[in-house]
């Protein structure tokens, strides 16, 4: 497999952009591992995300943003790729979709139909927040928890580790923040977080090739 | 771990408002704190509260992610995945 990564942040309402901030040190280590393209913000674009796939064919496709079981979404919710539509773009490919609900249809038909590899969310993917930190992202106790687990699967992924090591470390990270969150060196926001994160750990899957690397 | 979901269609008026009391009870001890983002939208304490007692599609969403964490709490399932 050729190594270009291809990352889609948009930062149209305070989930993407809390994602978009939280995406930063991916870019800059696959910035020193390879080709690395950064469709941020308003250029998280269809137009874009499908000229972009067909003239440098990455191998790795992060998503983050909306979805649905069929849809991955860019900026301002604008759909990148729908099931019946332009779902060959993820052919051949592993994908990581940060996004509600989307490996339940989407990803089970790529990676049946289109050999792909998709790690993602059957249900919602659950963002848990400190609102008194909602203008400093980065310092939110509460949504490192949830962020930094799911950050590995693309960290593992951009390190040359397989698909199904990519998963396994984050769901290993997800249930040593979700032992952190019931001990009592937890803040009550982040005890009281804990159902969700146990939700997002047991909806997150890897589907295809797990044994999938770059 | 159980993976069973809950069918929101076909259960009995009496289990699920057994578990609204239950996630109910949970919620109004948790802290102010606290929103969680599902999709693009925000949902602070007093809208997940309203949520579950009209078991809107949140409702749903948040009654599922309470009761599966407790189920697997009770049964030991979340400690034998560690």
């Amino acid at each position: 497999m050729n190594s270009c990564v291809l990352i889609t942040r948009p930062n149209h309402d305070l989930a993407t952009t809390y994602l978009y901030l939280w995406t930063e040190d991916i870019i800059k280590l696959s910035n020193s591992k390879g080709k690395t393209l950064d469709l941020k913000g308003k250029k998280a674009t269809a137009k874009n995300f499908e000229s972009y796939v067909s003239k440098h064919q990455p191998s790795f496709i992060f998503v983050n943003g909306h979805g649905n079981e069929a849809e991955i979404t860019g900026y301002d919710n604008e759909i990148l790729v729908k099931v019946g539509k332009n779902e060959h773009l993820l052919a051949n490919k592993i994908i990581y979709a940060r996004s509600c609900d989307a490996a339940r249809v989407l990803g089970e038909l790529v990676s049946k139909k289109y050999s792909a590899t998709f790690i993602g969310y059957k249900k919602s993917y659950i963002l848990g927040r400190n609102p008194l930190k909602t203008n400093h992202p980065l310092k939110d106790e509460v949504a490192k928890l949830f962020i930094e687990p799911s950050n590995l699967v693309s960290i593992s992924i951009i390190k040359g580790q397989t698909a199904k090591d990519a998963y396994r470390k984050s769901q290993e990270a997800m249930m040593k923040n979700f032992f952190f969150m019931l001990s009592s060196k937890a803040t009550s926001n982040q005890k009281d977080a804990a159902a969700y994160l146990w939700a997002n750990r047991r909806h997150q899957v890897v589907l295809g090739d797990e044994n999938a690397k770059l | 771990m159980s993976n069973d979901n809950i069918d929101f269609n076909n259960i009995d008026r009496e289990t699920l408002k057994e578990m609204q009391k239950l996630v109910l009870a949970r919620l109004r001890a948790s802290s102010d704190n606290l929103t969680i983002s599902i999709g693009s939208t925000e949902y602070t304490k007093q809208e997940m509260l309203e949520s579950v007692e009209k078991v809107t599609d949140l409702g749903k969403e948040i009654i599922e992610a309470q009761i599966e964490y407790l189920r697997d709490m009770a049964t030991g399932a979340i400690y034998k995945e560690a």
